[in-house]
């Protein structure tokens, strides 16, 4: 590649070195992380009224106690905040339980092998922004009352909730401030949520399960049963997790100087594969909610020649990494086309649990699911050194004795010692019991 | 007083005006249909908004948002032009208008305007709440962008979840997919009996299997919250089959 970047302004030839543009973004990077911490007294403003909220009980808080096992992390803001390690409510994606789901099963595995009892709930929609941001169909008392509905139910679980989604973690981070400064959202989803049945149970943090990854990190890396050190693997931050409310991501001082999102990176690193760089990595996948289903064109084009195409020629990675139901299937189902037309550039996208379980172990298929990518993978697994094809044999063995009715494996989480705090004697919607 | 025929007359044929959004022929068209009460009644509903303070402060042009706006890259969006006809949509509703039909549906949401705008403006949360104020007023635009969505909004409405394996079992969804759609869909039914997770398993109309007193209780929680008559001027029949199947499970709107 040219070292310089050139570009012609007025017929006047501007160029910078290499150099000058990494020292650029850098600047740029930093001052963002400053501009954020200036933001940050609204949100810290937001968390003291929870408090406050608490305190009169208006609200109850949904502490991230002791019994979860907590471990401390520092966001953009420079707040610390706490991750629940154990008992965890899961809070599935809609996108990735539909068609992708070896991210949910790579990452239930992982806490089995951990021996991290978790609550897999049936009791639960997802946070239903899809209609929020996509199509403008619901609205800021819908959305919220979704929110608490679901966080009630892990309270009542003794659960804490850990939410798989980047657009449900960055939505609830959205209906969390709303619904503690303005009154009148929160009297008005009061009422319909005592007409459930159900409280305003608010957690005291909000966390993604790839927060939850990065503080497990070791953990993960000590259990690793291949060798990944020559593996080259680049990361997409989802947006939803750090530019919706930017303040509540975690951010590390040793990841990537602390001015870039910390988690599926540090997961990479622990596992001690190369993390490469590139220079579209603040741009989205290309998903845009509504885009990828009825105007796949924009979402397609966006996510080949924005992501794919940049992130190939690059850096060569063998495999592109995310933590978003979204981003996992724009730019893993959108490098179709663009080869259909010619284009030769192409790379496996899989979610940072996958990639995981895979260096600990877990089988391609039956586990980590690999079957619903597209994106061809094997390259991935041969230079990792799995014997995908032996898996793959198993797997197809697999689904013949599924067909002739053996009964499917599970994964069971291993048993809680948390008691749920409620039982569930709840009044039906017309008030009878 | 502002003369409102003088500046409907500068809205010219290439829809050129102030803060310029060319080619936009069909959203000038449409404005120039309606009447001023209705445009200012629009204003309104956005001034009013609950959101609408946390989301707009000043916007000082500095096209930071703009310059990180992926449809940006791609096709004719720009959410500094948001913010700036947001800030003079009082004294120029039309203007508004304009952008709102059509233009802000090719907001991607990401956010990475929020992110990044030194006044703290959130243009994607602004076009959140005109995309909900469009759909209300059955604007032409929303009905032209969610037509070929509502299969989406009915079952997020009805289960609380959305793509779901059913989805996959025919071609015409997702055909871009090339051969592996044919193949998934082939094969979805037992693969679907495959996945390890015990919510998931089997599960071929839902993301995961949700109780029966979960779905009443979001459709109870939309229901009161105004979404279905909310949605009705832009999706009358979706919010019909929402009624319907509502209605099966003991839950009546009204």
């Amino acid at each position: 590649m040219d070292n310089k970047l050139s570009i012609n302004f007025n017929d006047e030839e501007i160029s910078l070195t290499k150099e000058d543009q990494k020292l650029f973004q850098k600047l740029i990077e930093e001052r963002k992380a400053k501009l954020a911490k200036g933001t940050i007294e609204d949100y810290l403003r937001m968390l003291e009224k929870m408090k406050e909220l608490e305190k009169k009980e208006e609200i109850i808080l949904h502490h991230v106690h002791e019994e979860y096992q907590p471990r401390l992390v520092k966001t953009l803001s420079g707040r610390i905040k706490k991750i629940p390690t154990v008992e965890l409510w899961q809070h599935k994606s809609c996108g990735q339980c539909g068609h992708i789901p070896g991210y949910i099963s790579s990452l239930y595995w992982i806490m089995n092998e951990l021996n991290i009892p978790y609550v897999d709930d049936t009791n639960q929609t997802s946070c239903t922004a899809w209609n929020y941001y996509g199509s403008g169909t619901s609205n800021s008392i819908a959305i919220t009352a979704v929110f608490l509905r679901n966080m009630h139910v892990a309270y009542e679980k003794n659960a804490y909730p850990l939410i798989h989604c980047g657009t449900s973690f960055g939505d609830y981070k959205e209906c969390r401030y709303l619904v503690v400064m303005s009154d009148e959202i929160r009297n008005k989803v009061r009422a319909i949520l005592k007409k459930i049945d159900r409280d305003i149970v608010i957690p005291e943090e909000l966390v993604h399960y790839s927060e939850w990854l990065h503080v497990m990190r070791y953990e993960i890396a000590e259990r690793k049963k291949f060798n990944v050190s020559n593996i080259k693997v680049a990361v997409h931050a989802a947006c939803h997790t750090y530019k919706l409310m930017s303040e509540d991501y975690t951010y590390d001082d040793n990841i990537l100087n602390g001015i870039r999102p910390a988690p599926t990176s540090s997961i990479v690193l622990a596992l001690g594969a190369k993390l490469v760089d590139y220079s579209n990595w603040y741009d989205c996948c290309g998903f845009g909610f509504r885009h990828i289903l009825t105007e796949r064109e924009i979402s397609r084009s966006f996510a080949y020649f924005r992501k794919i195409k940049p992130i190939v020629e690059e850096t060569q990675a063998d495999v592109l990494i995310t933590h978003d139901t979204g981003c996992v299937t724009t730019l893993d189902k959108s490098q179709v086309v663009p080869l259909a037309h010619g284009y030769k550039e192409t790379i496996p996208v899989i979610a940072d649990s996958q990639f995981a379980a895979l260096a600990m172990g877990a089988h391609p298929f039956r586990i980590c699911q690999l079957h619903w990518h597209i994106a061809d993978w094997k390259n991935l697994l041969n230079k990792m050194e799995i014997d995908w094809q032996s898996a793959w044999d198993d797997y197809k063995k697999y689904i013949e004795e599924l067909k002739k009715g053996a009964k499917p494996f599970l994964l069971i989480p291993p048993p809680r010692k948390l008691q749920p705090r409620i039982r569930d004697e709840r009044k039906n919607l017309n008030g009878e019991e | 007083m502002m003369d409102y025929e003088y500046y409907l007359a500068r809205l010219n044929e290439d829809g050129w005006y102030y803060g310029g959004l060319p080619g936009l022929q069909w959203e000038t068209e449409q404005a120039r249909k309606q009447n001023r009460e209705f445009l200012k009644k629009i204003v309104d509903e956005l001034y009013n908004d609950e959101r609408f303070h946390e989301f707009y402060y000043a916007c000082i042009n500095c096209g930071n948002c703009t310059s990180v706006c992926p449809p940006f890259r791609f096709v004719d969006f720009e959410p500094r032009i948001v913010v700036q006809k947001i800030m003079h949509a009082k004294d120029e509703p039309e203007l508004l208008y304009q952008m709102m039909d059509q233009y802000i549906w090719a907001c991607f949401q990401c956010y990475s305007c929020w992110d990044i705008c030194p006044a703290h403006n959130n243009p994607g949360g602004l076009v959140l709440i005109l995309k909900e104020i469009a759909v209300k007023n059955g604007l032409d635009s929303s009905k032209k962008a969610l037509e070929p969505y509502s299969k989406i909004v009915y079952k997020i409405m009805t289960t609380g979840t959305q793509i779901t394996p059913d989805m996959h079992t025919t071609i015409a969804l997702f055909r871009d997919w090339g051969p592996h759609k044919a193949e998934l869909a082939k094969n979805i039914r037992i693969d679907r009996k495959a996945v390890p997770v015990p919510s998931m398993n089997g599960v071929m109309d839902k993301s995961w299997k949700v109780d029966e007193r979960t779905m009443k209780e979001l459709m109870y929680i939309h229901k009161e919250a105004g979404v279905w008559d909310s949605i009705k001027k832009t999706l009358k029949d979706v919010v019909d089959m929402i009624e319907e199947t509502a209605k099966e499970k003991g839950i009546k709107n009204g």
